[in-house]
């Protein structure tokens, strides 16, 4: 989430609004006025600007000052951002990106070894009436919608809620749902999901192994490889599109080829198959040196594993791993899959042809494959 | 787990009996060699075989008692096209059933062709429904044992017809079956080449079936294992050439094997099934309202053994002829995971029962395998086809897939 920092004043708690970069409202609080230089503004509930001076009129008002320009023209009309009592601005929601996330809870019930956002035990806070605002705020044209966590289906009674409420709101929006999926072992839970969901959405589901003992060790919970097998199939009883998601590192890319093998033969109803390159932070960070992988080392099992797919007409992709470090014949299967606020790319990368069809690299992560080359007359280093 | 993919395999077993064949005229314009069904010369007074409307009413009937929501209705011979009226009033009659019934219904024509018209095209273009046909080979190949009775040529009428009803229903609408002779064994690619030029997609290499003229004139027509083996051996060969060489052209045989070996999935095939797909996937109706299991159940009826028969749509109910004595016993000795022989097979997994032809070849529905030829033959082509997947060539196998997947090799690897 972008987080951006200003002086704070007259803001008592944390604050949701709308970005708006017209003056005028009329008595709507959800609006804040964002501004270069404040000079007057009306019916507003904050105003957010990168000037020192705050007129007469609102300084009874919540509002942000001095916060850099550059920080300012990352504010779009449209957007949602939610501001704090200690001056901090977080953007909630990107108008028109397709890496929006719902956060539903931050509890977890896997201790996935990669996990990029650790659950935070001191939050026991329920987001649930802040994410119902957030979804009557958006644009009812808004196109997709992720739901994540955490882990979304520890909440189900606030995913179920936030999942009619889009019924309503978003009939032809992509709802997603990334999910770990062993609470959807539940049949009923998955019931009451399903009833409620619009026809678009897809349940994103990781698994990270074709046997238990691999998965297992990877999140962190014994019993969870059988459990999200049986959400798979509950999915499948209610005919739900559903992506897999498996994030490649060092305790599974040798099970690459037979885990392609394992969906074909277990899970051919799966709509997408996704496989991940890993994002150093968080746990991930903590755990580099015994899940690191360089993609140059699995590269031959990822190319074994996606084309023994393809050829099966199953959908697959690659996510988060730089085309140089990719095979070429596999090139056409890597997305162009970081969220933009966390994609970078090395200097190096100025020269190379393929940089704009490439997904860059995690700018969030601590560890960066010592192989990165530009693509030059289609080949890595021009050779 | 294991349930869900043993499921998944069986998942035909499902939807109970779907493809329904209707025997509309057991006569003929035509007097194949081979004819399997001993069809006769067409009618020259009332008392016909052909179906009457009353069997016909009762046949349709029988056909929506059935749980499957999927029905196919396919119009067999003789040759269907002689008895127009009663074909055209089940399709009407047919779909009437249905707007309250809401199965997915569809419709295929078995013909030579020889008596498509305009009208008739239109009507079945209408109608949504596809033909089937037969195709022998070049021309002189496919008149030499399908004969009209008039003494004409069998492929200048269907050459002129395929034209007609592709320029009518589009190229897809038409699809051919071969038969396989004595006089094929050694020009394989030859019919290959024909099937191509005429723009079909694929073919079912596939032995020619104990029954009918063919049993009768087999000293002629037929050859022993070992001799169609080699043909299909060359003639897969010569397919697979072809694909390696970017030409997409299926072997449906092959293509059926492969996809139970390297897909979960259930394939669609009666004669080869576990159980065997006779009466519970698939029944056919003969023009005197007789019920058997599968064609070969009615072909051997025509040849003077009811052993088979089910009953009869005017005298018996649904429950008697599809949940009676006879057809269980059928279905369950007809479960290879239980079959002398066949349990303790390899290839067991891929492959299945035709109790017809166990009977043709011992009198018992569960047949002998020891001297099997139906065991030999399949037992030969998985050998076969297992040579190649243990080769494993990159190409070969981007091959099988498009088969299994109908996608062109261009589509896999644009």
């Amino acid at each position: 989430m972008k987080t951006f920092w200003g002086t704070p004043n007259r803001i008592e708690e944390p604050l949701l609004g709308k970005v708006t970069k017209k003056a005028f409202a009329f008595g709507n609080q959800k609006t804040f006025f964002v501004s270069e230089e404040l000079l007057w503004g009306i019916g507003h509930g904050a105003y957010v600007t990168s000037g020192r001076n705050i007129p007469r009129i609102l300084r009874g008002k919540p509002s942000l000052t001095e916060i850099s320009s550059e920080s300012l023209m990352r504010l779009h009309e449209g957007d949602i951002i939610k501001i704090f009592p200690n001056g901090r601005i977080s953007i909630v929601w990107e108008k028109g990106s397709r890496h929006n996330v719902i956060f539903v809870t931050d509890k977890c019930d896997c201790r996935c070894i990669m996990c990029p956002q650790p659950p935070d035990s001191n939050s026991p806070l329920s987001l649930w009436k802040e994410n119902k605002e957030i979804l009557l705020m958006l644009d009812d044209k808004t196109s997709s919608i992720c739901f994540s966590g955490g882990e979304p289906t520890l909440e189900m009674e606030q995913l179920v809620d936030l999942l009619a409420l889009c019924k309503i709101r978003f009939p032809n929006a992509d709802l997603a749902i990334l999910t770990n999926g062993v609470a959807l072992s539940d049949f009923d839970k998955v019931k009451q999901l399903v009833e409620q969901r619009n026809e678009f959405l897809i349940f994103c589901v990781s698994l990270d192994g074709d046997t238990d003992d691999i998965h297992d060790e990877i999140v962190g919970v014994e019993g969870a490889f059988s459990q999200t097998m049986r959400g798979l199939y509950n999915l499948a009883r209610f005919r739900c599109p559903v992506e897999l998601r498996f994030v490649i590192m060092r305790q599974n890319f040798e099970r690459l080829p037979y885990y392609a093998e394992f969906v074909y033969r277990n899970l051919p109803f799966v709509s997408h198959i996704a496989f991940m390159g890993l994002e150093f932070t968080g746990e991930a960070a903590r755990n580099l040196e015994s899940i690191k992988i360089d993609p140059v080392e699995y590269a031959d099992s990822l190319r074994e594993a996606v084309f023994h797919l393809h050829r099966r007409e199953m959908n697959v992709s690659i996510y988060n791993v730089p085309k140089c470090l990719l095979p070429r014949d596999v090139w056409r299967f890597a997305r162009d899959s970081i969220s933009p606020w966390k994609k970078g790319y090395l200097d190096i990368c100025a020269t190379c042809e393929e940089k704009k069809n490439c997904c860059g690299v995690f700018e969030t992560s601590t560890y960066t494959s010592q192989n990165l080359k530009p693509i030059i007359k289609g080949c890595r280093d021009g050779k | 787990m294991l349930a869900t993919k043993m499921r998944t395999r069986k998942a035909f077993l499902r939807d109970f009996t779907g493809l329904h064949m209707v025997v509309l005229s057991g006569h003929c314009n035509c007097r194949c060699d081979y004819c399997q069904a001993s069809s006769s010369d067409p009618p020259k007074e009332r008392s016909s075989q052909n179906m009457n409307p009353e069997i016909a009413d009762a046949v349709l009937d029988m056909i929506f008692k059935s749980p499957s929501p999927v029905i196919k209705i396919e119009f067999q011979g003789g040759e269907p096209l002689l008895n127009w009226n009663v074909l055209t009033r089940i399709v009407h009659n047919g779909k009437k059933l249905n707007k309250k019934a809401k199965k997915r219904l569809g419709f295929v024509v078995c013909t030579n062709m020889a008596l498509l018209d305009e009208d008739k095209i239109n009507f079945l273009k209408t109608e949504g429904a596809d033909i089937s046909t037969s195709l022998d080979g070049p021309k002189d190949l496919h008149d030499l044992h399908r004969k009209m009775r008039d003494g004409s040529s069998s492929y200048d009428k269907f050459i002129e017809n395929l034209s007609l009803a592709r320029s009518l229903m589009g190229t897809g609408a038409v699809s051919p079956l071969l038969t396989i002779t004595k006089d094929h064994l050694k020009r394989i690619p030859e019919v290959i080449d024909e099937y191509i030029e005429l723009g079909f997609k694929g073919i079912f290499l596939r032995a020619l079936n104990p029954y009918g003229f063919a049993q009768e004139n087999v000293g002629q027509l037929g050859y022993s294992v070992e001799e169609f083996l080699e043909a299909y051996k060359q003639g897969f060969c010569y397919i697979l050439k072809k694909n390696l060489n970017g030409e997409y052209f299926s072997e449906n045989f092959a293509t059926l094997l492969l996809s139970r070996i390297l897909t979960p999935f259930a394939t669609g095939f009666m004669d080869l099934q576990s159980p065997a797909g006779a009466g519970i996937c698939g029944a056919i109706y003969d023009y005197d309202g007789n019920v058997y299991p599968t064609d070969e159940g009615r072909m051997l009826a025509r040849m003077g053994d009811k052993q088979f028969l089910l009953g009869n749509v005017m005298e018996n109910s649904f429950e008697e002829i599809f949940g009676g004595n006879k057809l269980r016993s059928i279905t369950s000795k007809s479960c290879v995971e239980t079959l002398p022989g066949c349990s303790s097979c390899v290839y067991q997994t891929y492959c299945g029962s035709d109790p017809v032809r166990n009977y043709v070849e011992t009198k018992d529905w569960v047949g002998f395998r020891p001297n099997s030829e139906f065991c030999k033959k399949n037992k030969a082509i998985l050998d076969f086809l297992f040579g190649f997947l243990f080769e494993n060539d990159d190409k070969v196998i981007d091959v099988f897939w498009s088969w299994i997947t109908h996608r062109s090799l261009e589509e896999i690897w644009p």
